[in-house]
């Protein structure tokens, strides 16, 4: 599997007459892009608007962001599997995306909660709100689309992302038959077989659990949201956004996923990717799932294996035993996670098994939310300006345009802008 | 909490769909439960059936209590005799 991956920097995006990109700069054809958009019968109404870096702009009720990214040639099409989309095998051929820019879905919607709206997220783009994620940097073409609201949740919260799709696949579509000014041949070539060789095992929570739905909406490989067996995937296939929604830049710009691949044949011999889902509701699926994944590990004959997750609560026990299982196998194991805050007098993780031996600390305070260190009122805000203040039983409301309690988020992958310590 | 009630002298035990984690942790008897979302059941039996499996699970976490025991030990529901 080959996949040549061709990069079109963006610097600044505009609304202009029709949708193109010229030396960085990418103008946007608004009026044809709604259009497409409310081509979805599923969608009441919609509208676009830009947000950049250091404007004093929220964005509000993020749904996911997308990286414009399109097959040039190879089989199956960019972020496969999810709303009625190819589920056709990706990774192979040629792909192009566009740099520096994310296309940002805004909905009511909660993902993977069918009833339950979207709560307290925001996006500030203006520090020190935007050191926050990595999306704080990028020129962001926002999706602000409607969902008919007699549909059912999931079908509303597939709709909002078709809509951030639709308009994600037209404006990576201008780069056909453009010569991109990076191009990076990216494959899993034989090399020195003396360097170790180490496997990416990253873990993604399932919203089965929470909406009792075998289809709900949330973070998808291939399109599939509920629980499964772990997966052995091509790290092209990830490029190409074969795990996506919620989340989608991320996961096509994980840094711990890039910078394992482009050490393969310096520093080491990349075996591959294991994906494993979380939130198993017994204690044998947990096993399960642990074994399974170290077992693939072990059969990809590794020395080594880099672990990330995405979430938190109890899915911490099927990825600390991943960790656990694969140092039981001889597989030296790094585990990147975040730490619970001091306050809450408990361990700083879940489960301190002795196995995970070496922990990379993605950050502090999962569960907590920063009042003493307020970020401002902004100018201006896109999407709802009413947060739901407890996303778990949807009570109090407060508004976007005040001053607010730092958002809750961590960087689970290491796109952090914001400094830390050793220790 | 198990571990604090434990030491002012009231035998504790857990039941848990996790039961991996409340022996790591410490907890000193342990009850296998169902799963996360009903521990002490199945609502995916039959009403009766439903009622006789955590029946049964309440009985191995009373048998469980009337155990001593010196260190974290699991009891399964399924194989008790209560």
């Amino acid at each position: 599997m080959e996949l040549k991956l061709g990069t079109f920097p963006v610097q600044d995006i505009r609304f202009g007459a029709r949708t193109q990109w010229q030396d960085g700069i990418l103008e946007i054809d608004e009026a044809g892009l709604l259009d497409a958009v409310k081509a979805d019968q599923r969608i009441v109404s919609a509208e676009l608007k830009l947000a950049k870096p250091g404007e004093s702009v929220r964005i509000t009720r993020v749904h996911d962001v997308l990286e414009p990214r399109i097959k040039v040639s190879g089989s199956g099409s960019v972020y496969p599997g999810i709303c009625g989309r190819s589920a056709a095998t990706v990774g192979d051929g040629r792909t192009h995306r566009l740099q520096g820019i994310g296309v940002v879905s805004i909905g009511e919607i909660s993902s993977g909660r069918p009833g339950g709206r979207a709560g307290y997220t925001f996006l500030d783009m203006m520090e020190p709100g935007a050191a926050a994620t990595p999306y704080g940097s990028l020129q962001n073409l926002c999706v602000i689309a409607q969902p008919d609201t007699s549909l059912t949740g999931e079908e509303q919260a597939y709709a909002l992302e078709k809509a951030a799709l639709v308009v994600s696949d037209m404006v990576a579509a201008i780069t056909l038959g453009l010569d991109p000014p990076e191009l990076e041949e990216l494959s899993l070539s034989d090399v020195d077989p003396s360097l170790p060789r180490v496997v990416y095992i990253c873990a993604f929570n399932s919203p089965q659990h929470f909406a009792a739905s075998l289809s709900a909406y949330g973070t998808a490989i291939y399109g599939f949201t509920r629980q499964t067996p772990p997966w052995l995937l091509h790290p092209n296939e990830l490029l190409d956004g074969a795990i996506c929604a919620k989340n989608s830049w991320m996961l096509v710009n994980n840094p711990s996923l890039l910078n394992l691949y482009r050490g393969h044949g310096s520093e080491v011999n990349f075996v591959g990717c294991i994906a494993i889902r979380t939130r198993w509701s017994s204690q044998s699926d947990k096993d399960v799932t642990s074994q399974q994944a170290a077992k693939m590990a072990s059969m990809l004959k590794a020395d080594g294996a880099i672990v990330t997750w995405d979430a938190a609560g109890n899915d911490f026990l099927e990825v600390i035993r991943t960790v656990q299982a694969c140092e039981n196998l001889g597989i030296k194991t790094v585990f990147i996670t975040p730490e619970e805050h001091p306050d809450i007098d408990g361990p700083p993780v879940l489960e301190p098994l002795p196995e995970a031996r070496t922990i990379v600390s993605s950050g502090v305070g999962l569960e907590r939310r920063w009042i003493d260190d307020p970020v401002p009122a902004p100018e201006q805000v896109i999407g709802p300006a009413d947060l739901i203040e407890d996303a778990n039983t949807f009570e109090g409301v407060v508004s976007a345009f005040d001053s607010l309690p730092s958002h809750r988020w961590v960087d689970h992958y290491g796109f952090g802008r914001r400094t830390g310590f050793d220790y | 909490m198990a571990k604090e009630i434990e030491n002012a002298g009231i035998p504790v035990a857990v039941i848990t769909a996790l039961h991996s984690l409340a022996l790591t942790t410490g907890a000193p008897r342990v009850v296998r439960g169902s799963r996360i979302e009903h521990v002490c059941g199945d609502p995916n039996l039959a009403p009766e059936e439903d009622r006789a499996l955590a029946l049964r699970i309440v009985q191995s976490a009373l048998g469980a209590v009337c155990t001593d025991v010196n260190e974290p030990t699991l009891f399964d529901p399924a194989i008790a005799r209560n």
